[in-house]
């Protein structure tokens, strides 16, 4: 058996539940099939807003077998309750992400996209706060998936006007959140498999995903 | 370095094994866990586990508690606070160690 070093194992003992990756998953999942349905929107209202609720639905189906899941197979931990500080920067996190979807639903044709910003602060604020704990060498992937959706962000600014009809979004706040829920979907499972390998236990029972 | 085997004697045996140290490092960074979580985590097998943490509650170091969950026994393990207390001194210990250790190396003649 090789055992974890202690710093890793605080790591994993404090960090529980954010390493669990899948958790993100319905998130990013809703963010590309709601955009999906944008083009509905002048259909009659049972047509417009069923399917929107569908995935709500769906969703949220998805998030409580994930939790069963993760508490089934890797154990339930009860962790410290998180400080004012971590508290202040979710409230402040929202409130700025708010702000960046009006924005950007008001001046649809800004160089840029507030929303997809905010949103890779986001990614790049939660990893700081889980490589503050200790060294920065965990979660290598995290921050590079929060870059990811900032290049998106600014690619208009880069010379690539309109890059969001490639991916058959009709104005940017939908390509933006469409980009952003395909990669957080993607970052959700990379975590995951990260934290897998994390843990010694995992890789002696051969459970994986 | 006298010192430093002085100190290395009177390190407490009972937190200082390998598995035990894992376990006690896990719960002082979580309010409660149960032993799925610490077997994932420490990799250990369910006899080992169960004996180590047979030990460290006989010393008083965590509460375990038996119980329930979806109709499927769970059982949740705690740090006491004299079991906190030993493993923050504990760390301190081996950090002083460390110390001591660098700074006698750093002594001695190339």
């Amino acid at each position: 058996m090789n055992a974890p070093s202690p710093s890793r194992i605080q790591f994993i003992a404090l960090n529980y539940s954010r390493l669990q990756g899948l958790r993100i998953l319905p998130l990013g999942l809703v963010l590309f099939a709601i955009t999906l349905w944008r083009n509905l929107i002048h259909q009659p209202f049972p047509l417009r807003i069923l399917p929107q609720l569908l995935i709500l639905v769906a969703a949220a189906l998805l998030y409580w077998q994930i939790d069963h899941y993760y508490n089934r197979v890797f154990g339930r931990v009860l962790q410290v309750p998180r400080g004012h500080l971590d508290w202040l920067l979710y409230l402040a996190g929202g409130a700025l992400g708010l702000a960046a979807f009006f924005a950007e639903a008001t001046f649809p044709h800004l160089p840029f996209s507030p929303l997809g910003l905010v949103l890779a602060a986001s990614l790049l604020v939660d990893y700081l706060m889980l490589a503050n704990v200790t060294q920065v060498r965990y979660m290598p992937l995290w921050p590079a998936f929060g870059l990811l959706i900032a290049f998106c962000s600014v690619l208009p600014l880069l010379g690539l006007d309109s890059w969001w009809k490639t991916i058959g979004a009709q104005t940017q706040l939908i390509g933006m959140l469409r980009a952003a829920g395909l990669i957080m979907a993607a970052a959700g499972i990379a975590s995951h498999l990260y934290f897998v390998h994390m843990l010694p236990g995992s890789a002696q029972h051969g459970r994986s995903v | 370095m006298v010192a430093v085997f002085e100190e290395l004697a009177g390190l407490d045996r009972l937190i200082h094994e390998p598995a035990r140290l894992s376990i006690m490092t896990a719960l002082s960074a979580v309010q409660s866990a149960d032993f799925t979580f610490l077997q994932q985590l420490t990799g250990l097998s369910v006899g080992n586990l169960s004996n180590h943490l047979a030990k460290l509650e006989q010393a008083g170091m965590v509460h375990i508690e038996k119980g329930f969950v979806n109709k499927r026994p769970n059982t949740m393990i705690s740090i006491t606070a004299g079991g906190k207390q030993s493993i923050e001194d504990h760390w301190q210990q081996l950090e002083a160690l460390r110390k001591d250790s660098q700074a006698w190396k750093k002594s001695q003649p190339e």
